[in-house]
């Protein structure tokens, strides 16, 4: 009951008008980062990161929860006008809302898109705020041998997803994630570990560096090596769009079926919660599921708003399960919400039982934040703002990419008022870019590092239990559980064909 | 030899990773040997990782040369982002010496000049100083974040 009734204060919450400021910029900052080519929500999160160490903390998370909202949704935007999507989540929607566009249907087409968006994650939304107290309850149980394996499961499976991108590259750039964790001062002993004699990395690298590095200034660096002037062309600038389009009949929506947007609105979360995972994964999945279940199989690839509508609800669904894992075990389940986690630590808040015990009036405006951005400001949104869409990617790239970057390097310095932290974050960047150039995972890397330091701690602290015993892990059920469905996925994802395991989808930035 | 018909892009990168991880392990193994007096140390972990980096390196090299041989990788699209890596060396070491404003103005500068060589440099001079403005307003007004102000050399008691 007082589980509820703190969700309900939650939505009061966000009738602060300070805090629903933040979260209406929030969502337009989302849409613009999801919208623009090269720019995703994670980025947006992650240009936010240095800020949030002024900012009030319920205000910061909610415009974090707007922002990986719209930031997933409005990749559709450009991927239905110019045919580029705006983030990798768009990719399936590309293939049915450009020739919609091309045949003067876009506004049906970015509709629909919206719609299922809403409908995606709203049930997102819901799921999340019934599952995260289960979450947690399940977390109890788990000791510390358990929670090792757990982190190893996570660990393997973000590998594993990202098979478009080679397994031992993934393995490599996870590896290389978790080494950097383990700079600085150990655990458990005053000893400094591989600082080289730096004495500033004493204290580990910080999260600020490797996220705005791997996120923001890999990107900078991709997009410098083509100095053009606009993000993207418009292929043909005298298609209009007009607002009355936007709305989805009665007729349409029925011959899509309300079980189909239920579907996969969960498979959209529950692919959420696998770790690195993310929004193009649950698309696809989800729109593989549309195609073999169609009564028109034929439309797709063209002119399918079904493939659009499953595709959509797909990846906002998502973002509701994504953020199980990570408030309730701080096990991320895809690249934003790492750097959500990122705001929470930055905060002094840890994910796990206790946060929702103790400071879950911080959290419910998250779940409240998800469920108005998904339910409200969506389609609002795109009826004030939708007929101007198009314009979105003629800004000027050389403008656009020097604020990303003027951004970046003052949030690397803020974070510990030194120069240093804007080399580290320089350092992160060039790695980041050359491991992008290599078709090394860089969310397998950055998901790595958050993870690396707990996976060590629980390591030596079950090892320290058992006298050094490796059999504990062998021994302890709620160990062997995790052990034996890494070795599933492994089975599955690895041998088995299977859509999760497809080398077409990648994963990359999403 | 020509080296760049016997490697590639993959090749290249695990060489890369090699080095890294070794350095990387003699430092471990110069603070602490993994076990010591039948206990993990420090190193233990860090060592197990490397072990395994190198395994995972050593596939990808295999792999390396099981691709199409020859290093196709065009080194002039390095350019920009070499120009970009080099503003922003100057931006860190500049930050403190002349003030967020100046250096801030002048790194926007530079990167819009890198993006848009052909941009009219008044245009590129007012953008820059937006940017400025804008991240000024975000961090110190907005936020209350102190950034760096001038220090000017003090030349005969007088600034």
């Amino acid at each position: 009951m007082d589980y509820i009734s703190g969700v309900i204060q939650g939505f009061f919450v966000l009738l602060n008008p300070v805090i629903f400021i933040h979260l209406v910029l929030g969502f337009l900052i989302g849409t613009f980062f999801g919208a623009v080519p090269g720019l995703t929500s994670c980025l947006a999160i992650a240009l936010l990161l240095p800020i949030t160490y002024s900012m009030d903390t319920t205000a910061a998370l909610v415009m974090c929860m707007s922002i990986f909202m719209s930031g997933i949704y409005s990749g559709s935007i450009t991927a239905t006008t110019i045919n580029i999507p705006g983030a990798p989540s768009g990719m399936m929607t590309a293939i049915e809302g450009y020739p919609l566009m091309k045949k003067g249907e876009g506004a049906k087409a970015l509709g629909h898109a919206a719609f299922a968006s809403m409908v995606g994650g709203a049930i997102g939304s819901i799921l999340l705020i019934i599952f995260v107290p289960v979450a947690a309850q399940v977390s109890l149980l788990i000791k510390t041998p358990g929670k090792f394996s757990l982190i190893f499961f996570a660990l393997v499976v973000i590998i594993l997803a990202q098979r478009g991108k080679s397994f031992s590259k993934g393995a490599l750039a996870t590896l290389f994630g978790i080494l950097i964790g383990t700079i600085g001062i150990d655990l458990m002993e005053p000893v400094a570990r591989l600082t080289f004699g730096v004495t500033k990395l004493t204290g580990g690298v910080q999260l600020m560096p490797v996220i705005i590095g791997t996120f923001a200034i890999s990107e900078l660096l991709l997009q410098s090596e083509t100095g053009d002037k606009k993000i993207a062309e418009i292929e043909d600038e005298s298609i209009k769009i007009y607002r009355k389009d936007f709305i989805p009949t009665f007729k349409e929506i029925r011959e899509i079926g309300v079980w189909k947007y239920l579907k996969s609105s969960l498979i959209g979360f529950f692919t959420g919660v696998l770790p690195g995972a993310g929004g193009s994964m649950a698309a696809f999945v989800s729109y593989a599921e549309a195609i073999r279940s169609s009564k028109h199989p034929e439309k797709f690839g063209g002119e399918s708003i079904e493939g659009i509508a499953c595709a959509e609800a797909a990846n906002n669904g998502m973002c509701g399960g994504a953020l199980v894992p990570m408030l309730t075990f701080g096990i991320p389940g895809d690249a934003t919400s790492a750097i959500v986690l990122g705001v929470l630590i930055i905060n002094g808040l840890n994910p796990g039982p206790q946060l929702l015990e103790n400071q879950f009036h911080l959290i419910a405006p998250m779940f409240a934040a998800l469920f108005i951005s998904a339910i409200v400001l969506l389609p609002l949104t795109l009826y004030i703002f939708g007929p101007y869409y198009m314009k979105i990617v003629s800004i000027n790239k050389g403008v656009l990419y020097s604020s990303i970057a003027a951004i970046s390097m003052v949030g690397g310095y803020v974070s510990t008022y030194s120069v240093f932290q804007m080399g580290l974050t320089l350092l992160f960047g060039v790695f980041a870019y050359f491991l992008r150039k290599n078709n090394y995972p860089t969310v397998s890397f950055l998901l790595g590092y958050i993870l690396g330091g707990m996976m060590e701690e629980f390591f030596r602290r079950a090892l320290n239990l058992s006298h050094g015993n490796i059999m504990i892990f062998f021994t302890e059920w709620d160990s062997i559980i995790f052990l034996v469905l890494t070795v599933i996925f492994m089975y599955f994802l690895l041998f088995k064909k299977t859509p999760l395991a497809s080398e077409e989808v990648s994963v990359s930035s999403d | 030899m020509n080296f760049k018909k016997i490697i590639n892009g993959t090749i290249l990168v695990s060489i890369i990773f090699f080095i890294i991880i070794t350095v990387f392990l003699f430092e471990a193994l110069e603070t602490a040997p993994p076990l010591v007096n039948g206990k993990i140390s420090p190193t233990f972990f860090p060592i197990i990782v490397l072990s395994l980096m190198y395994f995972a390196d050593i596939v990808i090299f295999i792999k390396g040369f099981k691709e199409e041989k020859g290093f196709d990788f065009d080194l002039s699209t390095l350019k920009h982002p070499t120009w970009v890596v080099i503003v922003s060396f100057i931006y860190i070491n500049i930050f403190k010496v002349i003030g967020f404003s100046l250096s801030t103005f002048l790194y926007a500068f530079s990167l819009i000049m890198i993006f848009n060589p052909k941009k009219g440099k008044i245009k590129a001079v007012v953008a820059a100083l937006m940017i400025t403005g804008t991240v000024y307003l975000l961090f110190e007004v907005i936020f209350g974040v102190r950034l760096p102000t001038v220090h000017l050399p003090k030349i005969g008691g007088i600034y």
